[in-house]
């Protein structure tokens, strides 16, 4: 390698028209130990500080963050667990309570069927009772015209032949009644 | 004080002595006592009188006998009306007549509380009560 720059350079000073610029870098071009070993220095207190202030915390902190979403996430794990339990839980529950729901408005509903059953029953033998009581009131009601009715045509019949017989009897036919009257009560004894 | 027994006791006898030999209440004899009581004016006289005067009603309306009729019975069958009474009740009973154009015709004798009746009146009745 340093043949080759000091062919370069010899190259260089061959060539007068393009100065002495070339070599100068050459010259120039190298390690400087005593830089290199103070920026190995400077690096590795700059690492270390930054080590110890910069990414130590952020470590740290990233850490934290990363243990507390981990936290979060098994929180969050449980309490889908625990949602979906207690959203079984509710499912369970609100299907025991439908189906006793369902059983109470089944008692219910056969309940209130056998008391309107009972209800009707009752209701039908308090008509019937009603309508025979009726039926025997119209039939007493009927009875009792049909006698008044007879009554008056018994009176009327009684009346008019009593009219008639006393226009139509002669003294010799009530004699005649009497004769037999006597022999009548003489027949009593 | 009398009692109300020992009154009509003693209005018993009097009507006794106030009957005939018939067993009838005899008018005279009814005077004759009712003179006696005015004169004696015995202790509730007017007690007794009432008494008296129920005994000789009751009396007269046991032996009589009112027929009412429509259609003049002969006197035979009065007669005969009385005979058959007088047999029936065991006393003398005399017989009144009185005419009732209501019996239509025939008789209706009432003795006390006894009534006998065959007139076209009462078979009308019989005749509307069985129709």
């Amino acid at each position: 390698m340093d043949s080759l720059f000091i062919f370069a350079a010899t190259v260089a000073e061959n060539q007068q028209e393009t100065g002495n610029v070339v070599l100068d870098l050459a010259r120039q071009f190298g390690v400087n130990w005593s830089s290199f070993i103070a920026q190995v220095v400077n690096f590795t207190l700059l690492t270390f500080v930054l080590y110890r202030f910069a990414f130590k915390p952020v470590l740290k902190t990233l850490s934290e963050r990363q243990q507390k979403i981990a936290e979060g996430l098994q929180y969050a794990e449980e309490m889908k667990k625990k949602l979906s339990e207690a959203e079984k839980g509710k499912a369970e529950t609100l299907k025991k309570a439908s189906l006793e729901a369902q059983k109470l408005l089944n008692d219910a509903n056969e309940k209130a069927k056998a008391q309107l059953d009972k209800n009707t029953q009752e209701a039908s033998a308090k008509v019937e009772v009603i309508l025979q009581k009726a039926t025997e009131e119209t039939e007493r009601e009927r009875q009792k015209m049909i006698k008044e009715v007879q009554v008056e045509i018994s009176r009327l019949v009684v009346e008019t032949t009593a009219k008639v017989l006393a226009k139509k009897l002669s003294e010799k036919d009530r004699q005649d009644f009497s004769s037999q009257a006597t022999e009548e009560l003489k027949a009593l004894n | 004080m009398l009692s109300i027994k020992k009154i009509s006791t003693f209005a018993q006898q009097l009507l006794k002595h106030s009957l005939d030999s018939k067993g009838l209440v005899s008018p005279k004899l009814v005077q004759v006592t009712l003179q006696t009581l005015k004169l004696k004016k015995p202790a509730n006289h007017l007690a007794i009188l009432k008494s008296y005067k129920f005994q000789v009603l009751r009396k007269l309306q046991e032996t009589t006998a009112l027929v009412e009729y429509s259609g003049c019975p002969s006197e035979d069958q009065i007669s005969a009306i009385q005979k058959l009474l007088s047999k029936k009740y065991n006393r003398h009973i005399q017989v009144k007549t009185k005419e009732n154009p209501s019996l239509l015709a025939g008789i209706r004798v009432s003795v006390a509380d006894d009534v006998y009746e065959s007139s076209a009146n009462g078979r009308l009745g019989i005749l509307a009560k069985t129709v």
